[in-house]
C-alpha cells in the first residue's frame, strides 16, 4: 500500500487516540506520513472536547424542569377523564358527598310525591266508580255533574299526567261510561 | 443520567445550530419526543445513540425550516453562557476556552449540515462510522465520505488560522 492510501485512512482516523497496528507500523517508518499525522493531531487539539460546549448544572436544571413541565402537560392532556377522576378520587370526597346528598334529597322528594299522587288518583278513581254506580241507580243529571267536576278537579290538581293514572284505575265498563257521556279527551 | 445526557444533547444541538436558545429548545424537544416514543426504542440500540438520532433530526429540521446555516460571525455567537459549563482554572484558561469555542464554531459553520453532523458525532461524540450511519440513516460509505471531506476542509481552515504552528 502506498502513502496516499495511508493518508486517506488518517483522515478517517482523525480525532482517534488508538490507531490500527498497520497504520502505526507505517507511521514508524514513513516520515512524510508521520508529519501529516502530527499535523492532524495538532489541529484536533485546537478543537477541544465535547465538555467545552456543555451547559453548566444550573442551566441543565432549568432545562430539566422545562422537560418535566412539558411531559406533565402531555400526561394531563392525554389521561382519560375516568382515570383522572380515579387518580384524584380522595380529593373529591367532599364534592361526591355533597352530590350524593343532593341526589338523595331529590329522589326522596320525588318518591314521596309519587306515593301521594298514587293515593290521590286511587281515591278519585274510587269516587268516579261511586258516581257511575249512582248512574245505574237513576239520577242522570246529578251523575253527569258530579263526574265532570271530579275529573276537572283531579286534572287541575295533578296536571296532564294524572289522566293516565286515573284511567289505569278504571274498569272497561267505567271507561265506556265516561267516553259515552263526557268529552274525556278535552277534560283529560 | 438524564441530566448528563442533557448536557450531551445541548452540546450537539448548539454546535449544529450555533443558536443558544434554539439549542436549548431542541434539547428539550428531544427529551420530550423520546419520552413520547419510548415504546419504539429498541433495546439492542444504545439509548444515547437513539437520543442523538432524535436530536440530530430535530437540529436538521430546525436548520431547514429556518433556512439558515450557522452564522460564522463570531460577534453574533452567544457562547458566553455555554462556556460556563466548562470550568477553567484561571482567566487565561477561560480566554483560551472561548477562543477555542469560537474557532470550532467558525469552522463548523462552513460545513454543510450533513457534514457538520457527521463531524460532530465522530469527533465530539466519538461514535463509530457504523453507529453514525444508523443515526443519520446514511450508508457507511457516505458517512465516511462526509467525514473525510470535513477533515480536508478543516486542514484548510487550520492553515488559514495558523493552527498548525
Amino acid at each position: 500500500m502506498n502513502c496516499s492510501h495511508f493518508q486517506d485512512r488518517m483522515l478517517l482516523m482523525f480525532g482517534q487516540k488508538q490507531l490500527p497496528e498497520e497504520l502505526q507500523s507505517h507511521l514508524a517508518e514513513c516520515p512524510s506520513c508521520r508529519a501529516v499525522w502530527e499535523e492532524l493531531t495538532a489541529v484536533s487539539e485546537k478543537l477541544g472536547g465535547d465538555d467545552l460546549f456543555r451547559p453548566d448544572d444550573l442551566q441543565v436544571e432549568r432545562l430539566a424542569s422545562r422537560v418535566d413541565t412539558a411531559i406533565e402537560k402531555i400526561e394531563r392532556d392525554n389521561v382519560p377523564v375516568m382515570t383522572r377522576i380515579r387518580k384524584g378520587w380522595y380529593e373529591r370526597i367532599p364534592v361526591a358527598a355533597a352530590a350524593a346528598l343532593v341526589l338523595g334529597i331529590a329522589i326522596g322528594t320525588y318518591m314521596a310525591g309519587r306515593t301521594a299522587f298514587d293515593t290521590g288518583s286511587a281515591e278519585i278513581a274510587s269516587d268516579i266508580t261511586g258516581v257511575t254506580g249512582l248512574y245505574e241507580g237513576g239520577d242522570e243529571e246529578l251523575q253527569e255533574n258530579t263526574v265532570g267536576s271530579l275529573i276537572y278537579d283531579f286534572t287541575a290538581q295533578h296536571s296532564y299526567e294524572a289522566s293516565e293514572w286515573l284511567l289505569d284505575d278504571l274498569t272497561e265498563e267505567e271507561l265506556d261510561f265516561l267516553e259515552n257521556n263526557f268529552d274525556v279527551g278535552d277534560l283529560l | 443520567m438524564v441530566r448528563l445526557m442533557m448536557k450531551d444533547m445541548v452540546a450537539l444541538t448548539f454546535r449544529m445550530t450555533q443558536d443558544r436558545d434554539g439549542a436549548f429548545d431542541l434539547a428539550q424537544e428531544t427529551f420530550v419526543s423520546a419520552w413520547q416514543s419510548l415504546r419504539s426504542f429498541r433495546e439492542e440500540a444504545k439509548f444515547e445513540n437513539w437520543l442523538y438520532r432524535i436530536a440530530a433530526n430535530k437540529a436538521l429540521n430546525y436548520l431547514k425550516q429556518r433556512s439558515r446555516r450557522p452564522v460564522a460571525s463570531i460577534d453574533s455567537l452567544e457562547t458566553e453562557a455555554l462556556v460556563s459549563g466548562f470550568s477553567p482554572r484561571n482567566p487565561e484558561q477561560l480566554l483560551q476556552a472561548k477562543e477555542m469555542q469560537k474557532g470550532v464554531l467558525e469552522f463548523m459553520a462552513e460545513l454543510p449540515d450533513q457534514q457538520r453532523l457527521v463531524f460532530d458525532l465522530r469527533f465530539y461524540k466519538e461514535l463509530t462510522f457504523e453507529e453514525i450511519a444508523k443515526i443519520t440513516g446514511k450508508a457507511v460509505g457516505t458517512v465516511k465520505t462526509h467525514y473525510r471531506q470535513a477533515i480536508i476542509k478543516l486542514r484548510a481552515f487550520a492553515e488559514r488560522k495558523g493552527w498548525r504552528l
